[in-house]
């Protein structure tokens, strides 16, 4: 008997529950989850890094320098060519400082703080970058 | 709608094709907005909370370890997500009385089409005479035909107490359909 009870409830409900469909979202709703989505990180999509100066760029700069640095110390009285000379760089080039800017006397106070900035824009330039780098390894 | 298994879009999703999201939303939108409206009872915001929802779950589907099927996992979140919204929001549900229901029910024109979309109406209501997690446990069993255990897992309950839930949210169900005078339709007992 109350199996039977059971089998008129179930089939009562089933019956019942099949004239009625689940509810409907709004028409775009789809279209619209999907343009919030386009806003969030893709998948399996990693920004490749490609740093400002390459890794090639800095070797060359780095091999310039210590020529430059080793053509100073070691090389500079053998190996100035004759060339050189025949342009008389030293008559036509005046490198020499205009008098205003000769005769320009700045407060002790102002260079110092000219040179905290300096230090200061460093010291972002490094930090930045360290927190550039640390970045684009966590993609 | 294409029939592909969930895994394939869910794969393709994980491969970076945003648009395979989605077929698996057309696939569970209804039911996804259905759960989030028992719950919250306004359409407004069963909207925004299931649009929460699948942003939700495309933000943790990396983690989908395809341990339970997709849309058990997907329900899931509908359902906890949910009730968040509503301690969040302190709202109370509105309902119906059933003597609202019966003088309804009584004015009611049968065979006509309006009579039938009455009583699809009153079906509805009937159903939200039902407590908040009765309706779930019965829309997850009759519309989904989801198992115990998959209902459990939804739900975080024991299997044994979705069984219980569902035996009794059963009988107060049809005990109210029958006080509206709502039988098995006609077509159901020529199919049977």
């Amino acid at each position: 008997m109350k199996k039977h009870n059971e089998k008129e409830q179930e089939d009562l409900i089933r019956s019942v529950l099949r004239e009625t469909n689940l509810e409907t979202p709004s028409a775009g709703f789809t279209e619209q989850l999907l343009s919030r989505i386009e806003q969030l990180p893709v998948y399996g999509y990693t920004t490749s890094y490609t740093p400002l100066i390459s890794g090639k760029a800095w070797s060359v700069i780095f091999l310039v320098m210590i020529s430059l640095s080793l053509f100073a110390v070691f090389g500079m009285k053998d190996v100035t060519p004759e060339w050189i000379s025949q342009l008389r760089l030293q008559e036509r080039l005046d490198f020499s400082l205009p008098e205003s800017v000769r005769n320009l006397n700045l407060p002790s106070a102002l260079l110092y703080g000219l040179l905290a900035v300096t230090i200061y824009i460093y010291y972002q330039v490094m930090r930045l970058n360290v927190i550039k780098n640390q970045q684009n390894q966590a993609v | 709608m294409s029939q592909q298994p969930d895994q394939h879009w869910i794969d393709c999703v994980l491969a970076g094709d945003r648009l395979a999201y989605g077929m698996l939303v057309n696939r569970y939108k209804h039911m996804v907005f259905t759960l989030a409206l028992k719950i919250v009872r306004n359409r407004e915001d069963a909207e925004e909370v299931a649009q929460d929802v699948f942003l939700k779950a495309y933000t943790a589907l990396k983690t989908y370890k395809g341990e339970a099927r997709f849309s058990t996992w997907l329900y899931k979140i509908a359902y906890y997500r949910s009730l968040d919204y509503i301690k969040k929001n302190q709202r109370m549900p509105s309902t119906v009385t059933i003597d609202n229901l019966t003088s309804k029910v009584h004015s009611e024109t049968p065979g006509s089409a309006e009579g039938f979309d009455e009583r699809g109406e009153l079906i509805r209501k009937a159903m939200e005479q039902l407590s908040r997690d009765d309706q779930i446990i019965l829309t997850l069993h009759y519309y989904e035909d989801m198992a115990l255990n998959e209902i459990a897992t939804v739900m975080g309950i024991s299997s044994n107490t979705a069984k219980t839930r569902i035996f009794r949210g059963r009988q107060r169900l049809a005990g109210i359909l029958m006080e509206l005078g709502i039988e098995k339709s006609h077509s159901y007992e020529k199919a049977q």
